[in-house]
């Protein structure tokens, strides 16, 4: 009978170590699993500036013939680049450098790793800054910009974190 | 009597050791609330600093309309001056004071470069901060002047005050 006594009270022992530390390996798990504070807001902040820069973006009047950027980049993929810009450059060079401006003073001086590029028609596709990283984190942002009528013009933003 | 007493002594010694192991327990648990606390906290003033940076976009006091058709994205330079002389006076300031809270929000022009423009909109800093968040938005700043859509940025910081 003590003998029967001693090793329940052994296995009680045992039960409570075990339920202890599973309970510990809980709480660990928990907190090694959870993202950092400031993770999912970051995410949602770079997502809108992506869009929002974008917008802005096509939408800003140059110096040449008083043409906004999206108007630039239609020239540019549907002729070329036919227009005479301020500098003797044509709409895809001056489109190009004003972009390049406006991302640096925004995304380079925030310190945010960038990639922009355009896609769907030769001209536009040479415009491109910053440096892709596929296996990176990223919030990207696509516009599209109807050129004619089943011809549009794709513009990517992706920020990395 | 001597069996008696070491069993007794035996079991003491157990709940001795049960009772250190739930005390050791409580403790790394309610460690584990309070970090996961503070991450909560930090997370809500995140989202408040998004939350006025999202007011400030979207005020329809600075919205660039024509004929009823609004463009996205948008502040009028005339309106977001006005509003930005109108929110240096008290009175209207603890208006607005429900909706920003404590912080300051600037706009400024990047682009034609040789153009500076640069408002305060609105500025209500507290005397003690424990912290402050800054937010930079891209947004489109139309001149009605010159009929022309320049573009610029807001800057929102957000204050946490110290209580």
């Amino acid at each position: 009978m003590q003998k029967s006594n001693k090793s329940q009270m052994e296995i009680m022992g045992l039960v409570i170590i075990v339920i202890l530390v599973a309970i510990g390996m809980l709480f660990a798990v928990q907190f090694l699993l959870k993202k950092p504070a400031g993770r999912e807001t970051a995410a949602v902040k770079e997502s809108t500036i992506a869009a929002n820069f974008l917008n802005a973006m096509l939408s800003t009047t140059t110096d040449c013939y008083n043409r906004n950027i999206r108007e630039l980049l239609q020239d540019c993929a549907l002729t070329g680049g036919t227009t005479r810009c301020p500098g003797q450059r044509n709409s895809c060079d001056y489109a190009s450098d004003q972009i390049k401006i406006m991302l640096d003073k925004t995304l380079s001086i925030w310190n945010k790793d960038y990639y922009f590029s355009i896609k769907g028609a030769p001209g536009v596709e040479a415009i491109t800054f910053g440096n892709p990283c596929p296996e990176c984190e990223r919030e990207a942002k696509i516009h599209p910009v109807p050129v004619r009528p089943g011809f549009e013009i794709q513009l990517k933003l992706e920020i990395y974190s | 009597m001597r069996k008696a007493q070491i069993k007794m002594f035996e079991t003491m010694a157990v709940l001795v050791i049960f009772f250190f192991l739930l005390v050791g327990g409580a403790a790394f648990y309610f460690q584990i609330q309070k970090s996961s606390i503070k991450r909560d906290l930090a997370r809500q003033e995140q989202l408040r600093a998004f939350q006025v940076v999202q007011k400030a976009l979207f005020l329809p006091e600075l919205d660039c309309s024509f004929v009823s058709i609004q463009k996205d994205n948008c502040f009028d330079k005339l309106k977001v001056m006005n509003l930005g002389d109108l929110l240096k006076q008290e009175k209207f300031m603890i208006d607005y004071f429900n909706v920003f809270g404590f912080s300051e929000i600037k706009v400024t022009q990047l682009y034609p470069v040789n153009v500076t423009f640069s408002y305060t909109l609105y500025k209500n800093i507290p005397e003690k901060y424990k912290s402050m968040i800054s937010t930079q938005s891209p947004i489109l700043l139309f001149d009605a002047v010159q009929n022309r859509y320049n573009f610029g940025i807001v800057e929102v910081d957000v204050y946490a005050e110290e209580q």
